[in-house]
């Protein structure tokens, strides 16, 4: 396995691009646009890296479907990937997104609420395509897997939003990793490689395999995602130190609590009780270094390196006895992908 | 010659390799690990690892609490996920009352199940109205389209309609299964030459086996669809019936062979077809 893939960026490239033309399609191109569908179609074309559809169509690939089988799966994934997003932008009063101001930010709270809602249901309508291409049974799996994929991300954003509500810090390693499991890897990992999986193998397989190699997949990729959050560059395309400034509980600002003096976790205390307004920069600046004394960073590092070593052996049997493929070794290549971006 | 009396040094303290997950992300020339690097990842009891994976021995010996630290964090991912699927099958078990007996939230047949009878459709049609009433012009389209897809096809229609399968290539699959069912039987319609190679382990020949399509190592070409995997009771043998179109291009076709009955892959065919 080759340590910089050249393959995936090949691949996102290419499904990324498929998608990309097939979701303007679904997207209304009608009035009332100023206040609606401008804002609907905003997030799903300023980009992005394409990873959810670009592991449907490559798992769905990997078990001899064609890529425009698993199109429409890729893009309902794409945009409702893109409708929790601006709910998210908003419940996390995050500040950019793509490199740009936030949905809200640039109109305001209540249309962007409402262009998240419609763009939810926007999202569903792909998949209502799939009785007449694949089967009526199929078609309901994947309706199916859609729901169960969006009421478990409202619960995985239900833990974190409450643990910031009553702010609670006190949390262990697997509380992080559950909530992740929920909030991420349902959306980002779990359900692309199941619909993909179960459009190429026309239902015929046990998805649970793909439950515990999308996990192991998934939050090795938040991780690597709240790693960069406070070490990347601008080509990040988020805020540097947005998750510090919103009080996200990253498995860095967890070991920070754990491994804190108690005057220091009363400090740390104190200052994520504040709403992010009254936050200073001199607070986020002594969360920062903190976390640097206390070795959080390559903590978190280490961390998202061994899930990844466990995500390979999850994928080596999630895709055995399946033939030699270029989608196969992309999906094999993902996991030493998400830990090398930035 | 030296007169120095030899340099004898202890034995290392290691003497079994560190198989290390985190060094396989270490680039070439990059200083093995170190206390302040990834420490190894040792899978959980029970847990094997992946062929391919490299070997990180040449890693020099970790101090005792990162291999803990290491242990740990895996094993809690581990648990986690673990948790998580069987709290899954808690909520399906759950919900499967309030359904069909056998079947999902919505009295959908079991997954293997690629046909629907009318029936069943109108369960989907009242049970999908009820549990998505609120979502009512997104719901009309797909119920539409799904009264439209109610239509299975035949797979021996294309046959019928067809050319006729004038050259066949019988060949045999090489090693008989161990519970004495017998090879698989490969009947190939093909105006051109065409090689079949299966790779099933005779532990694998299970008695509800089914196949896909044939997907191209080239991913411009079309998949090869027409080709059916069934058990023959008579012959007591699976049979696997390909009809290469003559508009199919020449290339390499691979598939994967799945037990329905397991939900797992259980092995792979490889067709060849020569220009």
């Amino acid at each position: 396995m080759s340590v910089t893939s050249t393959l995936v960026p090949t691949i996102l490239g290419e499904y990324g691009a498929m998608t990309r033309a097939a979701l303007r399609d679904y997207l209304p191109a009608r009035e009332p646009r100023r206040h609606l569908y401008d804002l609907v179609a905003d997030y799903p074309l300023r980009g992005g890296k394409m990873m959810r559809p670009s592991l449907c169509i490559a798992a769905a690939c990997a078990f001899g479907a064609r890529p425009d089988d698993a199109l429409g799966a890729a893009v309902s994934i794409e945009l409702l990937h893109n409708a929790l997003l601006i709910h998210d932008d908003i419940e996390d009063g995050s500040e950019q997104r793509r490199g740009r101001p936030t949905l809200h930010l640039e109109h305001g709270v209540p249309l962007a609420l409402n262009a998240g809602d419609t763009l939810a249901l926007v999202g569903l309508r792909p998949l209502f395509e799939y009785p007449g291409r694949l089967g009526a049974d199929l078609a309901l799996r994947l309706v199916q897997e859609a729901e169960r994929m969006a009421l478990i991300s409202a619960e995985g954003q239900a833990l974190e939003l409450g643990w910031r509500h009553d702010n609670l810090i006190d949390l262990t390693d697997a509380d992080y990793l559950r909530m992740v499991l929920k909030k991420t890897c349902w959306l980002a990992t779990i359900f692309p490689l199941r619909a993909g999986a179960l459009i190429g193998s026309r239902a015929a397989l046990d998805l649970d395999a793909f439950i515990r190699f999308g996990f192991f997949l998934g939050a090795t990729f938040q991780i690597q995602d709240d790693l960069l959050n406070l070490v990347a560059d601008r080509s990040y395309g988020k805020e540097r130190d947005g998750d510090l400034w919103e009080g996200k509980r990253t498995l860095m600002l967890i070991r920070l609590f754990r491994e804190s003096a108690p005057a220091d976790r009363d400090r740390l205390t104190a200052i994520l009780r504040a709403a992010r307004a009254e936050r200073t920069a001199a607070d986020v600046g002594w969360i920062r270094a903190q976390i640097d004394r206390y070795d959080c960073v390559e903590y978190a590092r280490r961390y998202a390196h061994r899930l990844a070593g466990a995500a390979l052996h999850e994928y080596s049997l999630a895709f055995a006895n399946v033939p030699d493929s270029r989608d196969k070794r992309f999906l094999e290549e993902m996991v030493t992908w998400v830990v090398e971006r930035n | 010659m030296n007169d120095r009396p030899r340099i004898r040094r202890k034995d290392p303290a290691r003497d079994a390799p560190v198989r290390d997950w985190s060094n396989m992300f270490r680039g070439p020339g990059a200083p093995a690990a170190s206390s302040t690097e990834a420490p190894p990842a040792p899978l959980p009891p029970g847990r094997t690892a992946p062929s391919g994976v490299p070997d990180a021995s040449a890693a020099p010996p970790l101090p005792s609490a990162f291999n803990d630290e290491a242990r740990i964090g895996i094993e809690t991912a581990y648990e986690v996920i673990d948790q998580h699927l069987r709290e899954g099958r808690l909520a399906a078990q759950a919900q499967a009352p309030r359904d069909t007996p056998g079947t999902g939230p919505f009295g959908v047949a079991a997954p293997s199940a690629m046909s629907i009878s009318s029936d069943s459709i109108q369960q989907v049609v009242t049970q999908g109205l009820r549990f998505y009433s609120s979502l009512m012009p997104l719901w009309a389209a797909f119920i539409k389209s799904l009264a439209a897809a109610t239509v299975v096809p035949d797979a021996s229609a294309a046959a019928a309609a067809g050319i006729a399968p004038a050259p066949l290539a019988p060949a045999p699959f090489p090693r008989a299964a161990a519970d004495g069912r017998g090879p698989v039987i490969v009947e190939i319609a093909s105006t051109r030459m065409a090689r079949v190679t299966i790779d099933l382990p005779p532990a694998a020949n299970a008695p509800n086996l089914a196949l896909g399509a044939l997907h191209p190592l080239d991913p411009g070409q079309p998949p090869l669809l027409d080709i059916a995997l069934a058990f023959d009771p008579v012959a007591n043998r699976h049979v696997v019936r390909i009809r290469v179109p003559d508009a199919q291009p020449a290339g390499v076709y691979s598939g994967v062979i799945v037990d329905r009955d397991a939900g797992a892959p259980r092995g792979t065919i490889t067709l060849r077809i020569d220009g």
